[in-house]
C-alpha cells in the first residue's frame, strides 16, 4: 500500500530548476569577475563582497534577532589585531589567524551581548556605543604596545607559500568567504533557530512563554556575529594592508547598518543588494565629479566640487530616503520580481 | 592638589556644556522616545554659524540659536513626523541620517579651516587660592548652562507646551487625546533640542575652536543623560557636570587617551546597574 | 429620530496594524442628549468603538477600514484627535488614562490647554465637583486610588464642556458604591448641559439602568439592540454575549 507518507518527493518544479539554475549563474560570473574587469573594479567588487560580509552578520543580529547593535567596527578592529598578533608576531598561517579571530571574535561577542540580558531598546543601543568606544580603546592600547604608532602592518598574504595577494587571489578569497558566512546564515534563518530569533525580536517575553530559551538564544547570536564580523576583519585589513585604530570609527559601523536597512532587515539577500548600493554610491560620485566637478571655471563649483561632501550628504539622504519610504528595503522589489518570473515560469506544482 | 582642583574645576564647566546638550536630548527622548544622534552636528553647526557671524559672542550666539532651533523644528517637521510611532531603529537612523546630512553642509559651506569665536567676557582666565585657575570663559559658560536648565525646567512646569510635551512623554494617546496636537509639540521640543545645541557648541567655539570636531563632545551627553536620569532636566545637568568632571580627572591622571574611555564606563556602569540614573524615575528596562 | 443624530457610525471595519479585525459593519448612533451603552464582554471590541468615535484610532495603530463616521453630520472619521475634542467629543478612557507623573491639578490643566481659550473653563469647576481632588491637587496621579483616578478622569471630562462623553468600561476595578456616585454625579451634571453620553460597559445591569439605549457587541459585530426595558427582557440572550464574567449581573436579568 502506498501512503502518503511513503510517496516519494515531488520531481523538482521547474521554478526550482530555474533557481539552481540561476544560482549557478550568478556563481560563475562572480568567480569570473576578476577576469573581465579591470583591476580597479576588481577591487571595487571585492570590497562590495567584504561589505556584504560584513553586513550579514549585523542583519542576522539586528534584523533578525532585533538588537539594534553599532558595534560592527569594535569587532572588525578585534578580528583585525587578533589576526595581526597570530599571524605577524607569532608568525602563524592565516587559517589559525582566522580561527582565532573567531574565537576572541565570539568571546567578545558574548560579552558585549551580556546587557541585552538586561537592556532593550535605546539603553541597549548606548551600551553599544559605550561597547563601541572601549573595544576601540583596548585596540588602540594593543596596537601601540605591540605595534607601533603606524600601527598593524600586513604583508601581502600568504598561505603555505601560496602568494594570495593579487587582486583576483583576494577577490576569491573573500567571495569565499561571503559564500560560506551566507551560507552559514541560510540555514540558521532557515532553521528553528531563525524563528526563535525572530520570537525574540517581536516579543521575548512571548517567547519565554513558548518555551524559547531567551538568555541563550540572544547570547549565541551576538557570539556568532561577533565572531563571523571579526573573521571579516582579519580579511578588511590583509586586503587594506594594515589595521590602524584610527580606522575603527563608529561611522564605520554606521555604514553597516546602513548597509542592511537600504539592502531589507532580516534579509541575506537584502545584505548583498545593499552592500553593493552601498559600495557603489562613493564610486559614482567621484566619477560624477571627476567628469562634472571642476568644468565651472573659477566659479562656485557646485556641490560637485566637494565630492567628499557630498558623499557625505548622499549617505545621509539615502538612510533618510529608505527609512521613510523604502523601510523593507531594496529586496522588497527584488523579491517581487522573483515572483514575477516565478509566475512566468509556471510556479509550484502542488503535491 | 592643584592638579585635582583644576580638573574637577575644568570638568565642571566643561560637564555642564555636556549637561546642556543632554538637556535637548532629555526633551527629545522623553517626548519621542527616539536618541538623537544628530546632537553633535547640531553643536558643530551652532558653533560655525556663531563663527562665522563674527558680532562679538553674544549676537553670534543668537544667530547661532536661532539658525539651529529653526533646522531642529524643520528637521521634525519633514523627516521625524513620518516616523511618528515607527520606534526606535527608524528613529536613531534618520538622525544619524541627518548628521551626516548637516555634516556634509557645514563642510561645504564653512571649508574645513578652524575659525574662532571671542569669548563672552573679555578676560582670559583669574587665579584662585591652592594654584588653581579658572577660565572666565569657562565660568561664564557654566552660569549660562545652569541659568538655561532652569528656565527650561521652569518651562516644562508652568508652560501649555510643557504641560503637553510632558504628557506626551508618558502617555502620548492620552497627550493626543486631550488636544496636544503631536506635530507641533514634537516641533517645539526638536526646535528646542536644536537650541540647547547651538548654545553649547557656541560656548565650546569661544573655548576652543569652530569647527565639526566639535560634534565629538556630543558623545559626553550621552552619558550625561544617562548618569543624570534620562527623564530628568537637573539631573541631565548635574550628570553633565559628573561626567566632566570624571572625564577630566581620568585625564589628569591616567592620560588624554583615557578622557573618552572614562565616560564610556561610566555610561556602562549606569546602563547596568542603575539605568534610571541618578535623578530619574525607575523605569522598567527589562529586556 | 425628528433631528440628525449627534453622533453616527454607519458600518465602519476596523482592523489592528497587525491584521486583527477589530470591527465589521458596526452602525451606532447617539442622538443630543441621549443616553446610549455599548454592552459586550471582553474582546468584543468596546474599546476600538471608544476609540474609533474619539479619533484616537491612529494612535493605536488601527485605521477604519471602511465605513464612516458623522458628527453632527460632518464626516470625521479622519479627524485628528483634539479636533475632536474641540469639536464637544470627550473621552474617559478604559483605565482611567490619567498621566501618572503629573499631579491631579496638571492632568486637569492639561485639557484646558489642548482647548481654544474660548472653550476654557477653570480648575477650581473640577475641585467643586470633587472636593477630594481639591485636596489632593499637588499629589501625583498615579498615586491616587482606583475610585479617584476615575473621579480625575470624569472631572477632566467634564471640564471640556462636552457635547458627547465616551465612558469606557467607567466600572472596572471600582465597587460598585463608587461607581453608582460617579455615575450619579455624572448623570446630573450631563442632564444639567444636555450633555449626551455613549456608556461602554461590560457590566450589563450596571449599564441598563443608567442609559435608555443600547447596542450590544460581539466579536466586533452589533448584534442586538433596543431600549433598555427591551434589553431586559432579552435576559437569555444576553446572558449568552457577556460571558461568565457577568454571570452575577445577569442573574437579576434572568
Amino acid at each position: 500500500m502506498t501512503s502518503l507518507t511513503a510517496a516519494r518527493v515531488p520531481a523538482v518544479t521547474r521554478w526550482q530548476l530555474v533557481r539552481w539554475v540561476g544560482l549557478a549563474a550568478a556563481a560563475a560570473v562572480a568567480i569570473g569577475l576578476p577576469d573581465v574587469l579591470t583591476p580597479y573594479w576588481t577591487l571595487i567588487a571585492t570590497n562590495a563582497v567584504l561589505a556584504f560580509a560584513i553586513a550579514a552578520p549585523l542583519n542576522l543580529l539586528t534584523g533578525n534577532a532585533g538588537q539594534f547593535s553599532l558595534g560592527n567596527a569594535a569587532f572588525l578592529a578585534i578580528g583585525a589585531y587578533t589576526g595581526a598578533f597570530i599571524a605577524l608576531k607569532l608568525d602563524f598561517q592565516l587559517p589559525l589567524a582566522l580561527l582565532a579571530a573567531a574565537a576572541v571574535g565570539a568571546l567578545v561577542g558574548l560579552v558585549v551581548g551580556l546587557p541585552s540580558l538586561r537592556l532593550r531598546g535605546a539603553y541597549l543601543l548606548m551600551s553599544t556605543l559605550a561597547a563601541h568606544y572601549l573595544v576601540v580603546f583596548a585596540a588602540q592600547r594593543f596596537q601601540t604596545s605591540q605595534f607601533g604608532a603606524a600601527g598593524a602592518i600586513f604583508p601581502p598574504l600568504q598561505v603555505g607559500g601560496v602568494d594570495l595577494s593579487s587582486d583576483r587571489a583576494m577577490y576569491l578569497l573573500i567571495l569565499a568567504f561571503a559564500a560560506v558566512i551566507g551560507l552559514v546564515i541560510h540555514n540558521i534563518m532557515h532553521s528553528g533557530h531563525g524563528r526563535a530569533l525572530e520570537a525574540v525580536k517581536a516579543r521575548d517575553v512571548a517567547a519565554a512563554a513558548c518555551g524559547i530559551r531567551v538568555r541563550r538564544v540572544k547570547l549565541v547570536v551576538w557570539s556568532l556575529s561577533g565572531a563571523m564580523i571579526a573573521v571579516a576583519g582579519v580579511l578588511q585589513a590583509y586586503l587594506i594592508g594594515a589595521a590602524t585604530f584610527e580606522y575603527y570609527t563608529l561611522d564605520l559601523a554606521i555604514t553597516s547598518v546602513a548597509v542592511i536597512i537600504v539592502g531589507g532587515l532580516g534579509s541575506l539577500g537584502g545584505s548583498l543588494l545593499g552592500a553593493c548600493f552601498v559600495t557603489l554610491v562613493p564610486v559614482g560620485i567621484n566619477r560624477l565629479s571627476e567628469q562634472y566637478g571642476g568644468q565651472v571655471g573659477g566659479q562656485d563649483q557646485g556641490l560637485l566640487a566637494h565630492p567628499l561632501e557630498l558623499q557625505t550628504i548622499v549617505y545621509g539622504v539615502i538612510i533618510i530616503v529608505f527609512v521613510i519610504f523604502k523601510p523593507e528595503g531594496l529586496i522588497g522589489p527584488a523579491r517581487s520580481a522573483g515572483r514575477m518570473v516565478q509566475r512566468a515560469v509556471g510556479g509550484a506544482r502542488h503535491a | 592638589m592643584s592638579d585635582f582642583l583644576n580638573a574637577v574645576i575644568s570638568g565642571t564647566g566643561f560637564g555642564s556644556l555636556y549637561g546642556l546638550v543632554a538637556l535637548g536630548l532629555v526633551v527629545v527622548f522623553k517626548s519621542t522616545g527616539i536618541l538623537n544622534f544628530s546632537a553633535g552636528a547640531l553643536m558643530a553647526v551652532g558653533g560655525l554659524v556663531a563663527a562665522s557671524v563674527g558680532h562679538g559672542f553674544w549676537i553670534s550666539a543668537a544667530v547661532a540659536i536661532a539658525v539651529v532651533a529653526a533646522i531642529g523644528g524643520t528637521a521634525n517637521l519633514v523627516v521625524m513626523r513620518p516616523l511618528l510611532g515607527r520606534g526606535l531603529f527608524p528613529g536613531v537612523m534618520v538622525t544619524i541620517g541627518l548628521a551626516s546630512i548637516l555634516q556634509g553642509v557645514a563642510g561645504i559651506k564653512f571649508g574645513h579651516q578652524a575659525t574662532f569665536l571671542d569669548s563672552p567676557v573679555g578676560q582670559a582666565s583669574f587665579g584662585l587660592p591652592m594654584h588653581t585657575t579658572v577660565s572666565t570663559t569657562l565660568l561664564v559658560a557654566f552660569v549660562i548652562s545652569v541659568t538655561a536648565t532652569v528656565v527650561l525646567s521652569v518651562a516644562f512646569r508652568r508652560t501649555a507646551v510643557g504641560l503637553q510635551l510632558r504628557a506626551a512623554a508618558s502617555r502620548p494617546e492620552v497627550a493626543a487625546a486631550f488636544g496636544a496636537n503631536p506635530t507641533w509639540i514634537f516641533t517645539y521640543a526638536w526646535a528646542a533640542a536644536g537650541a540647547l545645541a547651538a548654545l553649547a557648541g557656541a560656548l565650546l567655539a569661544s573655548l576652543t575652536v569652530a569647527d565639526l570636531s566639535i560634534a565629538a563632545f556630543a558623545l559626553r551627553a550621552f552619558s550625561a543623560m544617562i548618569v543624570g536620569g534620562v527623564d530628568s532636566l537637573g539631573g541631565a545637568m548635574l550628570g553633565g557636570v559628573l561626567v566632566g568632571v570624571i572625564e577630566l580627572l581620568a585625564g589628569t591622571y591616567l592620560g588624554n587617551d583615557f578622557r573618552i574611555p572614562s565616560t564610556m564606563v561610566l555610561l556602562m556602569v549606569f546602563l547596568l546597574f542603575r539605568p534610571q540614573g541618578l535623578f530619574g524615575s525607575p523605569e522598567v528596562v527589562r529586556p | 429620530m425628528p433631528d440628525a443624530p449627534l453622533l453616527e457610525v454607519d458600518g465602519i471595519d476596523v482592523a489592528y496594524a497587525g491584521g486583527a479585525h477589530a470591527l465589521a459593519g458596526v452602525s451606532l448612533s447617539v442622538a443630543a442628549g441621549e443616553r446610549v451603552g455599548i454592552i459586550g464582554a471582553n474582546g468584543a471590541g468596546k474599546t476600538t468603538v471608544a476609540r474609533a468615535v474619539t479619533c484616537v484610532t491612529r494612535a493605536f495603530r488601527a485605521t477604519v477600514q471602511r465605513g464612516a463616521i458623522r458628527y453632527d453630520g460632518v464626516d470625521c472619521t479622519a479627524w485628528p484627535a483634539y479636533r475632536g475634542l474641540r469639536a464637544g467629543i470627550v473621552s474617559i478612557p478604559e483605565g482611567r488614562g490619567i498621566i501618572p507623573n503629573m499631579t491631579v491639578e496638571d492632568n486637569l490643566r492639561l485639557v484646558l490647554v489642548g482647548l481654544p481659550r474660548n472653550q476654557r473653563s477653570n480648575v477650581t469647576e473640577a475641585f467643586a465637583m470633587y472636593p477630594v481632588l481639591g485636596e489632593r491637587r499637588r499629589s501625583m496621579a498615579g498615586l491616587l486610588s482606583g475610585g479617584e483616578q476615575q473621579m480625575l478622569a470624569v472631572a477632566r471630562a467634564l471640564l471640556a464642556r462636552p457635547r458627547l462623553i465616551v465612558a469606557d468600561e467607567l466600572s472596572l476595578g471600582l465597587a460598585p458604591r463608587i461607581v453608582q456616585e460617579l455615575l450619579d454625579g455624572l448623570s446630573v451634571r450631563a442632564a444639567g448641559e444636555g450633555t449626551a453620553i455613549l456608556l461602554i460597559e461590560q457590566a450589563a445591569v450596571l449599564s441598563l439602568q443608567f442609559v435608555d439605549r443600547a447596542y450590544i457587541l460581539d466579536q466586533g459585530r452589533v448584534v442586538a439592540s433596543g431600549s433598555s426595558s427591551e434589553l431586559r427582557e432579552l435576559g437569555d440572550m444576553t446572558a449568552r454575549y457577556l460571558g461568565v464574567a457577568d454571570l452575577a449581573g445577569t442573574e437579576e436579568l434572568l
